[in-house]
């Protein structure tokens, strides 16, 4: 047996495990910072919108989404609304990419306002309407806000969720 | 970053063609290790610790188990290879499979961003030290050949995996020539155009159909041939673009498809597609667990294994599991009761009945659970109630039907085998060639322009 050989073996061995010690404290590091989402918010909305059905929808302008939810798109790093072509659909989808998580409860809110407003609407004659927006998934998550009333939301938020 | 974006083709890729050609040739390989850390980071700058700490990791595990097994102590050397191949399994488990285990026991979790390419470039970083361990490759002595091997941007993302020992000659030596260059820029165009005008097109319709709701069974059949050609060429044309990206620096890789939807058996049709990884799962599980040099019995468990790993390694979900095992299943009656039957009917009746195999396999592959996979086997079925044929069938075929066609006609050799040896004829013929190249360049960036940008499918794996 080499014992040089040996003794090199186990020190590289031991300069593998240090090195192994130290991935463990960037990844526990950066996982603790990573609740942020890398994603482009146009890759994002790519993501959401490839698995969406528009067809009782029609995208908002910045006017539109200031009206419906009372957000401003300038304040974020973007912001993505589709909305009911008529009155009497509850289909609905929006993507906010957030500055920080300080902007999380006003969005927050204002997905609530926006769902309890449209629930008023369909009170008592749109019961079809009504369980789609029971059903709705809101998702305020690190520096993303999702919102999606839609025949199968779970498909659009797992999107969301993947592509996050 | 992707092949198929402007910055990618206008920027990146001029820029790294002529950095590499003017650069002394002492320095090409340290521009490719830059380039290729760049390139990742362009895509996934958060995770690129992530592949750096792996890479040196294994460099060092590499050279520990080389040096037990030079001082003869082999029990030394097996116990580096298992603790080694467990830390990469764990970082692989930690980013991939987490939310999964977790949600057996009820737990909710979410699961952290998983790196670009981490699966790849795991089998990477073990075919080194699994290579090093059975005594197939030396441990690679100079690190810039080594980061080469595992961060070449090329593969960095999703494959081919190259397997160390096959490629170790390559990493010291792969000059760039002309017929490389040329016929690299072709395999490029090649991949290209399956990806932009086939995969796209083909998924455009799949998605339209999948977003319809319930579907006549016309419909579903149509989106399940729909998503397996779009699979196949949108992985095919990734693999297209990322071997002749590669022969452009001067490395020879094999062929990661072989015309797999004109098999005619489930092995075969195995030996034809992601030729890399079932390559890496021969040499590293199923030959080591005993391979079929043993009894029956454990021949049918080291292929379930195999298979059940193999649909594991595609996603953290039962569907994958449940792909797996569904393949694992065919092979194994392929193996001992179908092929001698097989053999005596036509081989076109042989490639219909391996074509729909896959075909159905592929619809586990596209749902998101294994419930809307059966829903969907169902529709196919007519459990929808709307008929065989209606109107959103007429009006997507038609959509479809001149994609369809040139999709399916491609599946078989023989069409690019016939334009090739029309190219070779004689010098007119080559110019023609040349033009149709130039002309499928020009195409594709129109398409790449007009069209939103899709990722490639195999990059959630």
């Amino acid at each position: 047996m080499d014992t040089a050989l040996e003794g090199r073996a186990t020190a590289t061995g031991a300069f593998k495990w240090a090195v192994a010690v130290l991935a463990i404290i960037v990844i526990a590091l950066s996982s603790a910072k990573s609740k942020l989402s890398s994603t482009t918010f146009e890759a994002m909305c790519d993501a959401v919108m490839a698995v969406t059905d528009t067809s009782e929808m029609q995208e908002a302008d910045s006017q539109m989404i200031r009206r419906l939810y009372g957000i401003d798109p300038n304040d974020y790093d973007g912001a993505m609304l589709y909305y009911p072509v008529t009155n009497m659909h509850a289909a609905e989808l929006l993507i906010v990419k957030l500055k920080d998580e300080d902007q999380q409860d006003g969005v927050e809110q204002a997905i609530s306002d926006r769902k309890n407003t449209l629930l008023k609407s369909f009170q008592g004659y749109g019961a079809e309407q009504t369980a789609m927006l029971e059903n709705s998934i809101t998702d305020i998550r690190g520096n993303y806000a999702f919102f999606c009333s839609a025949k199968d939301p779970e498909k659009v938020h797992d999107a969301f969720s993947e592509a996050y | 970053m992707s092949f198929q974006t402007i910055p990618f083709i206008f920027l990146f890729l001029p820029v790294a063609l002529i950095l590499y050609r003017v650069i002394p040739d002492k320095l090409k390989d340290l521009i490719l290790v830059i380039l290729s850390l760049l390139f990742y980071a362009w895509g996934d700058i958060a995770h690129l610790p992530v592949l750096i700490f792996s890479m040196a990791f294994n460099y060092l595990a590499g050279a520990e188990i080389d040096s037990f097994r030079r001082s003869g102590r082999d029990s030394m050397a097996k116990t580096a290879v298992i603790t080694s191949t467990a830390a990469d399994l764990v970082l692989l488990g930690f980013y991939k499979y987490t939310g999964f285990f977790l949600s057996i026991f009820g737990v909710t979790y979410t699961q952290q961003d998983m790196p670009i390419g981490i699966s790849f470039f795991t089998f990477t970083v073990l075919s080194y030290i699994f290579d090093i361990y059975y005594g197939k490759a030396e441990p690679e002595k100079n690190i810039i050949h080594y980061a080469v091997y595992v961060s070449f941007f090329p593969k960095i993302i999703s494959g081919p995996i190259t397997e160390y020992g096959k490629i170790r000659d390559q990493l010291a030596d792969h000059p760039v020539t002309w017929l490389k260059f040329r016929t690299g820029l072709q395999q490029f165009l090649i991949g290209l155009f399956k990806k932009l005008l086939l995969a796209d097109k083909l998924g455009e319709t799949f998605q339209a159909l999948q977003n319809t709701g319930d579907l006549a069974s016309a419909s579903a059949w149509l989106g399940m041939v729909c998503y397996s050609l779009q699979l196949f060429y949108d992985f095919s044309g990734y693999s297209d673009m990322a071997i002749g990206l590669a022969r452009m620096f001067g490395f020879s890789f094999d062929a990661n498809f072989d015309h797999p939807y004109i098999s005619d058996g489930v092995t075969d049709f195995w030996r034809r597609w992601h030729i890399s990884l079932g390559q890496w799962f021969r040499d590293y599980v199923y030959i080591p667990m005993g391979g079929n040099r043993c009894s029956s019995s454990r021949l049918a468990l080291n292929l379930l294994i195999v298979w059940i790993l193999t649909g594991f390694w595609h996603g953290a979900s039962w569907n994958f599991i449940f792909w797996g095992l569904y393949h694992g299943a065919w092979v194994l009656l392929d193996r001992f009761l179908i092929r001698r039957f097989f053999d005596r009917i036509p081989k076109p009746v042989r490639v219909g009945c391996t074509v729909l195999i896959a075909f159905f396999g592929w619809v586990f592959f596209f749902s998101p659970s294994l419930g809307s996979a059966f829903h969907w086997f169902g529709m196919m079925f007519g459990s929808a109630h709307l008929g065989f044929w209606n109107g959103t069938t007429t009006y997507y075929l038609k959509g479809i039907l001149l994609v369809l066609i040139p999709a399916i006609i491609f599946c078989s050799p023989k069409p690019g085998d016939y334009i090739e040896k029309l190219s070779l004829r004689d010098r007119n013929s080559a110019a023609v060639s040349i033009a149709g190249y130039v002309f499928l360049f020009f195409v594709c960036i129109a398409a790449m322009v007009s069209s939103t940008y899709t990722s490639f499918l195999y990059f959630k794996f």
